[in-house]
Formats: C-alpha cells, structure tokens, sequence
C-alpha cells in the first residue's frame, strides 16, 4: 500500500523540534525521534579525488530534508551513497557508515538491490524509459517479481499517489517520452513509488521543468513527506524554505565538500550561524 | 563597418555555391543509385514471373527459373544470422557496458580491421577452416559461417552503437530501482536500442545477400536444390556473377536474378522500418 497523505500539502514540524512524525508502515515500533537515515562521517572519491567528506547527516521520517549549496559541493554524490549508485562508477570509494532503518548499507548480507528497492530515487531529469506509461510502471514489478495479479492496482494506486492518475488513466499504452516534463517527472516519482520504499531521495527534481511544473512537484513532496525519508537536493533556497523541515549547507568551493551548518529549516534561514552559510544566504537571495 | 558590409554581400555568392556543391552532391549520389536501379529493372523486369521463381535453372541458367538458387540464397542467410546474431548481440553488449578498458579497445579494433578485409580473405579463410579443417566440404553451412564471420563486424559495431547512443539516464534511472546488470540490460536497454539493432540487422542481411566471393570458396557453384545444409547450394549473387560472366546468353536470366535480389532487399528493408515504426508508435522504444 503506497502511503500518501490525502488531505493535501501541510507544513511539517521539524522533527528536530520534538514534532512526532507519522509512523512508517514498513517498522510500525519506529522512533521518531532516532533518524531513519544516519550519515556518519561519510566521504567520496572518484578516482582518487576527494568529491566531499566528513558528511554526518540524520534525516527523520515524515521530514523532507534539504541539501542546498553550490555545484561541485558534491550535493548530488551525497544521494548516491545513499542507495549505493556511486558503485556504478568504477573508481568510486566511500568512507564512513550509512544506515538506513538501523542497518549498515554495507554490512554484512547487505545487498545494493535490496537496498535500491528501499531508497527509491528522483533524478534531475525526467528519465522515464521509452516504453509506455504502464510499461515503465511495470518494468520494476516485474524485476522484483511481484505478483501480476497486483500489477494493476499497485499502477493505479502509485499513479494516484503521484497525482497522475486522473491525467494518464486513459492513456497507460501511450508513450511515456509523449507526456509533459512535469508529467515525466511525476511519472518518475510514481515508478519509485510503485515499489513502496521507505526513503525517498530527490536530486534537483524540479530543475528542468517550469514554475507550475515546479508547483505541483514541491506539492507532492510535501503531500508525501508524511509516510516517507526524504532528502532532497535544491539550487533554489526559496524551494528549500518551502518544502523542507531541515537544512543543510554542503560547501567546497575548490575543495572536497563539507557540510558547514545543518539545521531546522527556520533557523537556518532567519539565523545562520556559520559565516559561509550567511554569505552564501546574502548571495542566493541577492 | 565597410568591411563588415563588403562580407556580408560576399555571403550570398558563397552560401550558392555551397547550396550548389551540395545539391550536385546529392543527385549525383542519388542519380547513380536510380540508374544502377533503372538499368537493372529495365533489362530484368521482362524475366521475372510466376514460372521464375518457381523453377529450377535449366541450361546452366539460360533458361529455366532460380528456385533453386532461391532456396540456397535462404538457407545461408539462415546459417549466417543464426550464427551471427546472438555472437554479435553478446559482443556488443559487453563493448557497449563493459568495454571501455584495454580488452573493449582491443577488440574494437580487431573488429575494425576485420571490416576492411577483402571479402576474397574471408572466402580463403572458410574455404581452410570450414571446409577442410571442419570437413563441411563445400556446403551452405560451411558459407554461412564463413559469411557470418565477414557479417559479424559491421552487426558488433552498429549495435553497439544502438546501445552505446542510449542516454546515460536510461542505466541510472533503471539501477536505482534495483534492477541487476542483466535487467538492466535485457528489460531497459536492449528494447531501448531495438531500431539500432534492426538496422544493423539490415545492413549485415543486405551485406550477406550481396556477397559473392566468400561463398565462391565455401558454398559452391551448384545449381540444384540443395538436399540438407551438408549440400552445395549456389547463392543468388554468385548465380548472377556466373550468368553474366560464364555463361554466354545468360545476361538476360542475369538481369532478371538482380531485379529478385533487388526486391528482396527492398522488402528487408521495408520491413525493417515498419518494425521500427510499430515499435516507436506503441512506444515501446525511443523514436
């Protein structure tokens, strides 16, 4: 059952503040209060050059947690540590640990797919496959051979859950490149979706798409931060303030990327504290 | 400024003569092809009917039809795409996903060099292997393979570009769903690429169908219907090349033979677009 919550955009509560987050279906004895996702010390080279380091990070379920800074930080590396994508390239090494629901994504037993299935992922660019809608929907089921039987409800509900659902219902077989890049995009996030994982990371999702695109996007977002981990990398500090309950600042201009401040959303914009993350709040909004 | 003015009334004189340059180009490229094509159907067209394609040769092809020739032209492209095809699709698999060290640069060029090399070397090269090494003497299995080996290379290489041209995005978006190296390839990729590969598939099926010298050596020059894949069986091409430069008073049977050969590559092709087409319109690959 993919969760949603139905009655719309509502501001979280930084969970960091003692807010209760709405408890995760896959560990219902969940603590709210101990991240779901825990970076500790987390560092990525390619090919011997340092991408960024010392990255230690919580993020709470039924929080969106944004990583802002400039490009080069290393913002969206930091996303593939986290479901293990940085093992596509060959010269890529990780240090530090990661746990996603108290288990080291690189302990022992630990398995990129299994894990890939529970970190769910959004790119900067719509990528849907050059199949169709309900191909490309389909496709993952049938990779983690779910049962066919489920394949049509779980289309109808991920689609629904991406706030699709009424614009392609009656055209699944159509191509899917056909739809509108903030369509694409949604699709995207309903494929993700339709394998019901527990976090959800978002790389830039609304960069390639116009001001309503972005709208309706930033809305899912908060309709799904509910139910979900999330962490989303943004350029636009605007964005930011929007949808996320927490901030962090990754920054390496030149260097290997450091986060320099982390912190609810609020405080960070009103009161920063490290003198980067002040100039680079003065930058963006000048 | 006058410069300025004096290059700019200079431009329409050379954007003519490149417009020039470029449409003479295109129509004597163009034109050649029409005339080989014309020359051919209007000596031909008047040989081909029913009774053509469904006889045997008779007078060592003066008259008669080419239903044997058929037959044997059929079973090599058989032989030579079921040994080609999922050669050449594993290799340019593994070129296009884990070909970029030393081994991918090395087999490139391998396959570089093999495209260059004189189908005459291809036809010697079976002749040795095939028929006398492997004792298939001179068969249609023995010239498919060997017409598969000259095939080969341009097959690995236009579909390893099919797959090498799809966008990185395509990998990425499908391993962070959790698809393993296999899915990835089998269930994203290899639909993704699917016009690529019919192309490449038409272009090595027009290249075999052409091909006269390797099956010279390996296939053999004999005319009648050919009994199991052990048999010599002689090719549409080289009934053609024999008529034509063998048998005095078989141009007209020549002629005709070459508007078959003509039809049945514009019908691969045909239908390799029209795949292609059905493919990108029910949106099941890029267009």
């Amino acid at each position: 059952m993919i969760r949603l919550d139905t009655t719309g955009p509502t501001p979280a509560e930084p969970p960091l503040e003692g807010a209760t987050a709405v408890p995760h279906s896959h560990s219902p004895d969940s603590d709210a209060t101990v991240p779901y996702v825990a970076l500790d010390r987390v560092g990525l080279s390619y090919d011997g050059t340092e991408v960024f380091r010392g990255v230690s990070l919580p993020l709470y379920r039924g929080a969106v947690t944004a990583l802002v800074g400039p490009s080069g930080s290393g913002k969206s590396s930091l996303l593939t540590c986290i479901n293990r994508l940085y093992e596509l390239h060959p010269g890529a090494r990780m240090s530090g640990t990661i746990t996603v629901g108290g288990e080291d994504i690189h302990g022992a037993g630990a398995d990129p797919v299994r894990l890939r299935r529970r970190v769910g992922m959004i790119f900067q660019k719509p990528n849907p496959f050059p199949m169709s809608i309900r191909r490309n929907l389909s496709l993952p089921l049938s990779e983690h051979r779910l049962p066919r039987a489920e394949w049509s409800a779980r289309i109808e509900e991920a689609l629904t859950a991406a706030a699709l659902w009424d614009e392609v219902k009656d055209r699944l077989d159509h191509p899917a490149q056909a739809l509108s890049g903030g369509q694409q995009q949604r699709l995207c996030i309903a494929r993700a979706l339709i394998l019901e994982p527990e976090v959800l990371l978002l790389d830039e999702p609304c960069s390639a798409l116009d001001p309503l695109a972005t709208e309706a996007i930033e809305q899912l977002v908060m309709g799904l931060k509910c139910c979900y981990t999330m962490l989303m990398v943004t350029h636009n500090l605007a964005q930011a303030r929007r949808v996320a309950d927490q901030v962090g600042v990754l920054w390496g201009q030149g260097q290997p990327g450091e986060l320099v401040e982390f912190g609810p959303t609020a405080q960070l914009f009103d009161d920063p504290q490290h003198p980067v993350t002040v100039a680079f709040m003065q930058r963006e909004r000048a | 400024m006058a410069n300025l003015l004096a290059a700019q009334g200079g431009r329409p004189l050379r954007d003519g003569l490149a417009d020039l340059a470029t449409w003479l180009g295109v129509t004597l490229v163009a034109g050649s092809a029409l005339w080989v094509v014309a020359d051919v159907i209007w000596h031909g067209v008047g040989a081909v009917n029913w009774g053509f394609v469904t006889t045997a040769p008779q007078d060592a092809g003066r008259a008669g039809g080419i239903s044997t020739i058929l037959v044997a032209t059929f079973l090599v492209l058989l032989v030579c795409m079921t040994a080609a095809l999922p050669l050449g699709l594993g290799a340019a698999m593994y070129l296009s996903e884990y070909g970029r060290g030393p081994m991918g640069r090395w087999v490139r060029r391998s396959l570089d060099v093999l495209a260059g090399v004189p189908s005459i070397v291809f036809g010697l090269f079976g002749a040795v292997f095939f028929v006398q090494v492997l004792g298939l003497g001179f068969s249609i299995l023995a010239g498919g393979l060997t017409l598969a080996c000259m095939v080969l290379p341009i097959l690995i290489r236009t579909t390893e570009m099919a797959f090498s041209g799809l966008p990185q995005e395509y990998r990425a978006g499908a391993a962070a769903l959790g698809f393993g190296p296999s899915g990835i390839l089998l269930r994203v990729l290899l639909p993704a690429a699917a016009p690529g590969l019919v192309a490449g598939l038409i272009l090595g099926v027009g290249r075999a169908l052409a091909e006269t010298a390797v099956l010279i050596f390996t296939s053999g020059y004999v005319d009648r219907m050919p009994d199991s894949l052990l048999d010599s069986g002689r090719v549409l091409s080289l009934h053609i090349f024999d008529l034509s430069m063998n048998v005095p008073g078989g141009d007209h049977n020549a002629y005709g033979a070459a508007v078959v050969l003509l039809l049945i590559l514009l019908v691969i092709n045909g239908i390799g677009g029209w795949l292609s087409r059905r493919w990108i319109g029910r949106g099941i690959v890029a267009s």
